[in-house]
């Protein structure tokens, strides 16, 4: 079986799927602008605002620090404070569809349209697998792309770009393979093996005209 | 003789010969000369015998210059002032010399003036001259001002119409003049000349006779130029443009129609060119061919034409559409051109071609147009062209049936007979392609978007319901379209319903299409744009009742949204009753009267984003919206109140519920004014709306859960909109019911409200209704005309607050109420007491600020609201005011609770220059001004807030060298172990209020004291406190442009790795990192503080050193920043990460050569 892509059809970029822009609903519930509180001086729970304490208590680390490496009374200190935690913060996980907007806008490198309207990738080929439940540890992020013809020579070059756009933006946990689809290239095995060979990534960065594709092929990232 | 006064003759001649030279301009000489012959005191006889020796001189440069003389005074000589015979006799001298090379400048400016000279006729002389042109002059032997002056010549020979006509009714000087201007132009490059040269090859092929055997000559000797590429050089005398000659040349290539043999096959050889200018340059002149030459003549040729540009249409692929058919329009309203300068190559290609593309389908039109004075020319083009183009449109498979279409249509536009001929030529055939049911949707795409070419036909042909300018009478009986009415409405209505949500595309591009149905003239009744409404009120009622988490449907449908909205849009400004009351109607009801057990109000979200949207375009439906949803208001509260089988949470659902219609209402109003800056609100609202609302808010008990700071926020708000935007004559009215009512507790000529308690009486979080009505009212046009003093209202106001009951909101609304008052309506006489209030507060506060905290916090706040409105309209004290709140530092470090007190002497600062909505609504408003937005003061003046423009500058100065100073001399003493916590205090202090307040300033304020300030500002962001981490890094951010480039330069060594150590979250630690590491400890603490956007900030900041700082000084911490980076791509928060990588990314490419 084979798939082609051969003479694609340029899908229009506003009806890709997309994180980037959300219809406003700017004017529902949310904006209740009621932060006016603190113009009033009275309103002040003072255990709530702690902006001098908290300014002082910087100060007066930084000046331990400077006199005697005293770091006990650090714990001391903090532990009284009431800071901003993080654990509060909802946490919003890496899925596919924040790493298909990392390169749906990657340009191809012949065309000058971008690998999404190309539909050189796709949202659903893009996996992500997880080794443990928390999703925390290391994951393994699987991309497919498509070509454009089966014999296209360019499927290394591109292939190499998204994998430059990967590197540099997700974190190091992160595993990347980049595979061709299934039955898209006559020589998939090859390309497939070139792609994920960490000596030939390595090397083809030291290329400096590489590079230079690369960072253009980048250039039109959002 | 001639020394009866002044100098005689030898003598000016020989002052002349010693003075004057062809550069200077000492002409004195020469004016004795002229006066001496204008006055008849001297001849011109005795000039020429003057100058006689000179004038045979072997010397070329004196020959030169004696008859540059003799030129001179012949050009400054009266017009009349010579008789025909000595003009003949000085024409022949001058003819004598015209082989003498070295003085033919001065010769040919002596003929020119001779030949302007009342008396000069054509006769045998001027004949020498025309030979003289053909035979001996050699046009390469000069330079371009010589040559300009044969062209004058020739020019000015034929400029009389006497002349003109003796020259063109003789054969034989009409022939020669021809032969002469041959001779003369050949070979010309000067733009001045070619300009010249232009003009009289028109003239010629326009005027003279016997063209006919000149005709390829002159042809050629203009074609030759064609396409002109020419670039003005800088400071250019002659101001000639690119436009200017290529307008001239076309002139002259169209002045004749009988050079249209050779003109059609010269301009398609052109034509092949790849240039898009050329093509728009043979198109120009193509245009003005047709549009000149003579009906008869275009006819024998216009299938030449057709030929050769129909494949510039056909065979293009790349046609973008849409583009065209706007440029089409701009181009038949003669809309100014863009400047494309300031586009990139790729863009100006873009549109060049988009204007070739229109340009060419014009000319189609052109043709239609101009055989309109022939029906059977007429009616033979418009066959030919169907039946070339019947073909491509009757085979579905073929690639030319779109842009056939769209010739079609575009000839369509050219008057009614042809639109009628084509609509029903090829109508059948465009719906019978529709009937195939099998049409997919890209098909279906296609058929529409080629119905949409006719649409724009009509539209373009007979106006659109609003404007009907310009445009043709429209006979509806005979209109071919009428036709074919129902089926485009069932083409577009069925791409609307049928296909499913997954084609956002189709029912975009039908919603479109609909909306150009709507706007034709005439085209639709009643019924069937109700029709099109209820297709319209279908779709948002499906997405009104989408049910829980439909991802995929919903963001399909948010992509047709705006599209529906427009068509909604435009059915009101056809008939505004339509969407009023049906539509209106219809969604009211949608939404529930009572809270039964919706979990969220994500439906009724929904319709009231709906109704929002529509209305805030339009007034009529923003008043009967404001209207229908405060009466629906009513029934929520009421029903809430009714209901005893109350379940745990259902009081708040209420009040979320009331909350959500009041934010509606509140920002449909607000968005509606925003975009019609010169709205006035009108009777409606002052008389019908105010009193509702009031009435509503009064109901309210003060144990009611509606009794609650966000409502009756939104509803003061409210009143503050339409109070700000009434007429101005109406305020004093208005501020007097507003006293009236909430402060005297009676009712008013305006409206019959009676509010149960006043404000004074029974403290209330309604004292917001009354701050926010009178922040709106003008201060300039309106005095304080009650009982009660501006005094006694200030006194009485302090007086409750000092009691200090009632919650912050409440507390709050007082403070303002004291703000507005003071700031607006006491004037010179109050002036005294106010002296005396601020004395006692600042009293009171000194006082106490060691012993009793709570006294002092108090006083404190009605001091800073009292110096707030003091200081922004300028009163002499402000300065005072500011000092005395620097002050207090001091001595709150020797407080007991000198933590808390410093806190909120910190946030005073913070209370005196934030500027909250009432400052802001009609005080800037976005002016568009080209590509930039740029916000303008409003006239300068801000009639609602006695707000003097420069107060936060004064403010400013005033501050920041003494919290400098402050800092920098509690360093030392710091330094010197004195005192270490007090120290340590006043520093935070100082760096705290300085974020605080650089927050609030535009950056061109801080800018100029930059050099200072920056400093504090880096320690600053190394503070503790989200807060003031924010406030500093925002200010930051604002500062990092191209002005401040040099400066920032010099800090990178501190910025960076604060920067870096701003962007991490504290979670990162819980995972990696060792925890014992002594030295991460500090870190550790230090990241607490950085919120979400805190980390976002920081990486915003470190993107913009990217665009700004100089590469070479940026280049050393790449490493550093790119490793760091590592820790905020896993960030817990999308959007941090998400700024992460496009800083990332900039770094990674610093640097770096692309390719």
């Amino acid at each position: 079986m084979s798939v082609l892509n051969a003479n694609p059809t340029v899908y229009d970029v506003s009806s890709l799927p997309t994180r980037h822009q959300k219809r406003n609903n700017d004017f529902m519930l949310k904006n209740e602008d009621l932060s006016l509180y603190k113009l009033c001086l009275n309103d002040i729970d003072t255990s709530n605002d702690l902006m001098i304490k908290n300014t002082q208590y910087a100060l007066e680390v930084q000046k331990k620090d400077l006199s005697d490496n005293d770091t006990s009374s650090v714990e001391e200190l903090s532990s009284e404070e009431s800071y901003y935690d993080d654990d509060d913060e909802e946490e919003e996980e890496i899925d596919s569809l924040e790493i298909y907007d990392l390169i749906a806008s990657i340009s191809d490198p012949e065309h000058p349209l971008s690998l999404a309207a190309l539909g050189v990738v796709n949202l659903g080929d893009i996996t992500i697998n997880y080794y443990d439940e928390s999703k925390k540890g290391i994951a393994e992020v699987v991309v497919k792309i498509t070509p454009t013809i089966n014999h296209c020579s360019l499927a290394t070059l591109i292939g190499l770009g998204i994998r430059v756009r990967l590197e540099r933006c997700l974190p190091p946990r992160f595993r990347i393979v980049i595979l061709l689809k299934e039955g898209s290239h006559q020589s998939e095995n090859q390309v497939n093996k070139q792609l994920n060979d960490k000596e030939r990534i390595s090397a083809a960065c030291e290329n400096g005209q590489l590079l230079s594709v690369i960072s253009t092929m980048l250039s039109t990232c959002v | 003789m001639s020394d009866i006064d002044g100098k005689p003759f030898t003598a000016l001649v020989s002052d002349y010969f010693t003075h004057v030279d062809d550069t200077s301009d000492s002409d004195e000489p020469l004016n004795e000369i002229v006066k001496k012959i204008t006055n008849n005191d001297a001849k011109l006889v005795e000039l020429i015998q003057s100058l006689g020796n000179d004038l045979k001189n072997e010397d070329g440069a004196s020959r030169a210059k004696a008859l540059g003389c003799l030129s001179k005074v012949l050009e400054r000589l009266p017009l009349g002032k010579l008789s025909s015979v000595e003009i003949g006799h000085l024409i022949k001298f001058f003819m004598t010399k015209f082989d003498d090379i070295l003085a033919f400048k001065q010769i040919l400016t002596g003929l020119n003036s001779l030949i302007l000279m009342d008396r000069f006729e054509i006769n045998e002389i001027s004949e020498v001259i025309i030979k003289e042109f053909t035979e001996s002059y050699n046009a390469k032997n000069f330079n371009a001002h010589v040559r300009y002056l044969t062209f004058q010549i020739l020019d000015n020979i034929i400029r009389q119409p006497r002349n003109f006509v003796a020259v063109t009714s003789d054969s034989k000087l009409n022939d020669a003049y021809i032969k002469s201007f041959l001779n003369i132009a050949t070979g010309e490059k000067d733009p001045r000349n070619l300009m010249l040269s232009f003009h009289l090859n028109e003239i010629i092929l326009k005027q003279f006779n016997n063209i006919d055997s000149f005709k390829e000559d002159l042809f050629d000797n203009s074609f030759c130029y064609f396409p002109i590429a020419f670039k003005p050089p800088k400071n250019d005398p002659y101001k000639i443009t690119t436009n200017d000659l290529k307008s001239a040349l076309r002139n002259t290539l169209t002045a004749n129609d009988s050079t249209i043999e050779d003109l059609l096959p010269n301009l398609f050889e052109k034509l092949t060119s790849t240039s898009m200018s050329v093509k728009q340059d043979v198109l120009d002149t193509l245009k003005d061919a047709i549009g000149k030459f003579n009906a008869e003549v275009v006819n024998v040729h216009w299938i030449e034409i057709w030929d050769a540009l129909k494949f510039e249409i056909l065979h293009n692929d790349n046609i973008p559409y849409y583009s065209v058919i706007r440029k089409i329009d701009d181009l038949r309203e003669n809309k100014l051109e863009e400047n494309l300068e300031m586009l990139t190559n790729d863009e100006k290609e873009k549109k060049e071609s988009v204007k070739v593309t229109s340009s060419t389908l014009l000319l189609f039109k052109q043709l239609a147009t101009k055989f309109a004075e022939k029906d059977e020319f007429l009616q033979l083009y418009l066959e030919k062209l169907i039946e070339d183009l019947l073909s491509n449109i009757n085979d579905p498979k073929s690639k030319l049936v779109k842009q056939s279409y769209l010739l079609l249509s575009v000839i369509a536009q050219a008057n009614d007979y042809s639109f009628n001929y084509i609509i029903k030529n090829i109508g059948p055939i465009l719906m019978k392609s529709n009937k195939l049911q099998a049409a997919n949707v890209e098909e279906q795409k296609v058929i529409i978007e080629e119905i949409s070419f006719f649409l724009h036909s009509y539209l373009n042909l007979y106006g659109s319901f609003t404007n009907s300018a310009n445009t043709r009478p429209l006979d509806l009986e005979t209109n071919a379209m009428m036709a074919h009415k129902d089926e485009i409405i069932i083409i577009l209505s069925r791409s609307l319903v049928s296909s499913s949500g997954s084609f956002a595309d189709l029912k975009i591009q039908a919603l479109r299409n609909l909306r150009l149905l709507l706007e034709l003239k005439g085209f639709l009744n009643i019924s069937e744009v109700r029709m099109i409404l209820n297709y319209i009120s279908d779709i948002l009622i499906e997405y009104v009742s989408l049910e829980g988490n439909n991802e995929e449907k919903e963001s399909q449908f948010n992509k047709i949204y705006k599209s529906c909205l427009s068509v909604l849009a435009t059915i009101t400004e056809m008939n505004n009753v339509l969407i009023s009351g049906e539509f209106f109607s219809q969604f009211l009801s949608l939404l529930a009267d009572e809270i039964v057990e919706a979990p969220d109000f994500k439906n009724s979200e929904k319709i009231l984003s709906i109704l929002s949207d529509l209305s805030c375009k339009n007034s009529n439906l923003l008043e009967v919206l404001s209207i229908r949803l405060l009466s629906k208001l009513n029934i929520v509260i009421d029903n809430c109140k009714k209901n005893d089988n109350k379940a745990a949470d259902y009081n708040d659902k209420c009040l979320k519920y009331a909350l959500l219609i009041l934010n509606v209402l509140y920002n449909s109003l607000f968005k509606f004014l925003k975009s019609h800056p010169d709205f006035k609100t009108s009777n409606n609202f002052l008389k019908k709306y105010i009193p509702l609302l009031l009435t509503l808010c009064f109901s309210i008990d003060s144990k009611d859960v509606f009794y609650n700071d966000s409502l009756v926020e939104l509803s003061s708000r409210i009143l503050f909109l339409i109070v700000l935007r009434s007429e101005i004559s109406m305020h004093q009215e208005i501020l007097d019911t507003f006293i009236g009512l909430f402060v005297e507790s009676k009712a008013t000529d305006l409206f019959e409200v009676i509010m149960p308690e006043n404000i004074f009486n029974y403290q209330s979080k309604m004292v917001h209704l009354f701050v926010k009505s009178i922040a709106g009212i003008d201060f300039k046009s309106t005095t304080w005309s009650t009982q009660i003093s501006v005094n006694d209202f200030t006194d009485k106001t302090i007086e409750l607050l000092n009691l200090k009951e009632g919650d912050v909101y409440q507390r709050l609304g007082y403070l303002q109420l004291l703000f507005m008052v003071v700031n607006k309506w006491s004037g010179s006489s109050e002036d005294d007491s106010t002296m005396e209030l601020y004395s006692k507060l600042t009293g009171n506060i000194k006082s106490h600020i060691t012993n009793n905290f709570n006294e002092t916090v108090n006083d404190l706040e009605i001091f800073v609201w009292i110096a707030k409105a003091l200081i922004l309209k300028n009163h002499r004290l402000s300065a005072d005011a500011a000092q005395f709140l620097l002050g207090l530092i001091d001595d709150a470090a020797k407080s007991p609770e000198a933590k808390a007190l410093s806190d909120k002497i910190c946030k005073s600062f913070d209370i005196l220059v934030t500027e909250e909505i009432i400052f802001k609504v009609d005080y800037t408003r976005q002016v568009d001004s080209g590509m930039k937005r740029k916000l303008l003061k409003k006239d300068g003046v801000n009639h609602n807030i006695n707000l003097k423009p420069l107060y936060k500058q004064k403010l400013f100065e005033i501050l920041i060298p003494s919290l400098i100073s402050s800092f920098q001399t509690n360093t030392k003493v710091y330094s010197d172990g004195d005192d270490e916590n007090s120290t340590i205090l006043k520093k935070a202090f100082y760096l705290t209020t300085l974020s605080l307040v650089s927050n609030h300033m535009s950056t061109d304020i801080i800018l100029m004291q930059l050099e200072d300030l920056f400093p504090l500002l880096i320690e600053s962001i190394k503070l503790n406190s989200s807060q003031v981490r924010g406030a500093a890094l925002t200010t930051l951010d604002s500062l990092i442009t191209e002005r401040t480039v040099k400066l920032i330069g010099n800090y990178l060594s501190s910025l960076i790795p604060t920067l870096i150590n701003c962007f991490k979250s504290a979670n990162y630690f819980k995972k990696d990192l060792d925890e014992n590491a002594e030295s991460l400890k500090i870190d550790k603490v230090f990241m607490k503080y950085n919120s979400p956007e805190v980390r976002e900030k920081s990486l915003g900041c470190l993107l913009k050193l990217c665009q700004y700082i100089d590469l070479i000084k940026l280049v050393p911490f790449k490493e550093v920043v790119l490793k760091n980076m590592v820790v905020p791509l896993d960030d817990k928060k999308r959007d941090v990460r998400k700024k992460a990588c496009d800083c990332r990314q900039d770094f990674y490419e610093l640097g770096q050569v692309k390719a």
